[in-house]
């Protein structure tokens, strides 16, 4: 599934949302194991702990935007102390999707795409020395063509009496790409993703922190939706293709976030943080994001602005138009807005709330609003897109 | 003229890749304070908002639809890749 939503159902008669028996059964089989492994960590571990020791958190997302999609994903997350300061995290969500973009009624399915997307974590984390732990992370997702399962091993190293911590982390996902139109259409992707990072406190009122993240996604990363016009000269189409990219793409972001308080307490908080990021495909950016924390009512309630930029350069291989001009289509050759030039904006408001004791609440609740604009100035079918994202969400110890 | 923009361009960032590396591990070594002078940083404006899902629902919305990625936290895959 896409979100963004550059897909819909191929089917000659406009019937979308068909679901093949192979994948549903995998669909199913996944999803039952991540969901009876999240039962058993889970009940397990709140069995044996006080009851103010464990909390819950749980959320609504609906994304909304002026090109007929919408996205609704209510998640729920259980997090849960056990003997010996071992944690464990539980977590659940769906989206469901509405879309009927201007980019899926053209070019598939001359009615409106709509599916759901289920996914779930589990994580362990454990010390092993008194200043090292370490994490164990399972995810998977499912969805009616699509099927994705990471784990990951992470360690935390805290040194210099606590003012830094490095982080390590290591995670292998592995895609099964399908084809609602196509049972018998079966592609992989193979995902390796190392993080590391180093958190420094700076004085009694800053720290920083600094994480390099590589990727290397090895295998199928087309999508089998997504057709290509190719033009003639003078920009009349000739013929469709599929879509055609590389196999191979090797990527790396560094990131930096700075969280300082200002002034006397109750202070005011100044979050930043840039990302610089750049792949083998030629693509790179720049975000850069600030967000301001304001506490009201003696820090029971926080209000929070925050305005976040980013720049993205187009993949090598991304035309705006494909031409063939007599000697066959290029063979990279993609339709995909998001791997041409881009940029989004987008500022949002918020304020989370704690009830009961400051130091130990009963319930804490959170609401916040985005807008986002998103432009492609390359992309022939559309130029921009408008989003609203509305989420509302709340934590209570159990 | 274009290629080499880019080529230099690559180099400029991976050089700054590894400078800004090099300095948050030779920086640590530098800064000493005790563990009584960070109330501070544990107050709940220092944190992210309090629900961990909020906050991977809005990095989840971002994800899908920017070609970048990395560094915010976004975990797995089948997030719109199809």
């Amino acid at each position: 599934m896409q979100l963004s939503s550059e897909r819909g159902s191929l089917s000659p008669d406009g019937e979308t949302g068909r679901r093949m028996p192979g994948w549903t059964r995998r669909r199913l089989r996944l999803a039952w194991t991540l969901g009876a492994t999240l039962g058993v960590v889970v009940s397990a571990a709140a069995s044996a702990q006080e009851p103010d020791a464990r909390s819950g958190s749980a959320a609504l997302a609906i994304y909304a935007d002026d090109d007929h999609v919408t996205v609704v994903s209510p998640s729920a997350t259980v997090h849960v102390p056990l003997p010996g300061e071992i944690e464990v995290e539980g977590g659940f969500s769906v989206d469901v999707v509405s879309a009927a973009s201007v980019d899926v009624v053209s070019q598939a399915s001359p009615y409106a795409v709509e599916e759901q997307r289920y996914e779930g974590t589990v994580s362990l984390t454990a010390p092993l020395e008194r200043e090292l732990r370490m994490t164990l992370r399972a995810y998977g997702s499912t969805e009616n063509d699509y099927d994705s399962l990471t784990l990951s091993v992470g360690a935390e190293l805290d040194a210099f009496q606590r003012n830094t911590t490095f982080q390590l982390s290591y995670g292998v996902g592995i895609d099964a790409v399908g084809w609602a139109d196509d049972p018998t259409f079966s592609e992989d992707r193979l995902t390796h993703r190392v993080i590391a990072g180093v958190t420094q406190v700076m004085d009694g009122r800053t720290f920083y922190d600094v994480t390099l993240d590589a990727t290397w996604i090895e295998g199928h990363q087309e999508s089998p939706y997504r057709f290509v016009p190719i033009l003639d000269g003078e920009g009349h189409k000739l013929y469709m293709l599929p879509e055609s990219i590389p196999d191979t793409r090797l990527g790396a972001a560094l990131v930096v976030r700075l969280r300082h308080a200002i002034g006397r307490a109750p202070h005011v908080f100044l979050h930043g943080e840039y990302r610089l990021y750049a792949d083998s495909w030629g693509i790179g950016s720049h975000t850069a994001r600030v967000r301001g924390r304001v506490p009201v009512l003696g820090e029971r309630l926080w209000l929070s602005a925050e305005l976040r930029g980013y720049l993205q350069g187009a993949a090598d291989f991304y035309r705006a138009r494909v031409v063939d001009s007599g000697n066959g289509a290029p063979g990279w050759r993609t339709r995909d807005r998001v791997l041409g030039r881009m940029y989004t904006v987008g500022g949002q408001l918020g304020a989370d709330l704690a009830v009961g004791p400051l130091g130990d609440p009963v319930l804490e609740l959170e609401v916040a609003a985005t807008i986002l604009r998103f432009g492609w100035p390359d992309f022939p079918l559309q130029s921009g897109r408008t989003a609203i994202v509305t989420i509302v969400g709340a934590r209570v110890p159990f | 003229m274009r290629c080499d923009r880019r080529s230099t361009g690559s180099s400029m960032s991976v050089l700054l890749l590894v400078a800004v590396a090099l300095a948050a591990l030779v920086l640590p070594a530098c800064v000493r304070v005790r563990p009584w002078e960070r109330e501070t940083l544990a107050t709940r404006g220092m944190q992210q908002p309090p629900s961990a899902a909020v906050h991977k629902a809005n990095m989840h919305v971002l994800a899908v639809r920017e070609s970048s990625r990395g560094g915010d936290g976004a975990v797995g895959g089948g997030c719109g890749c199809n």
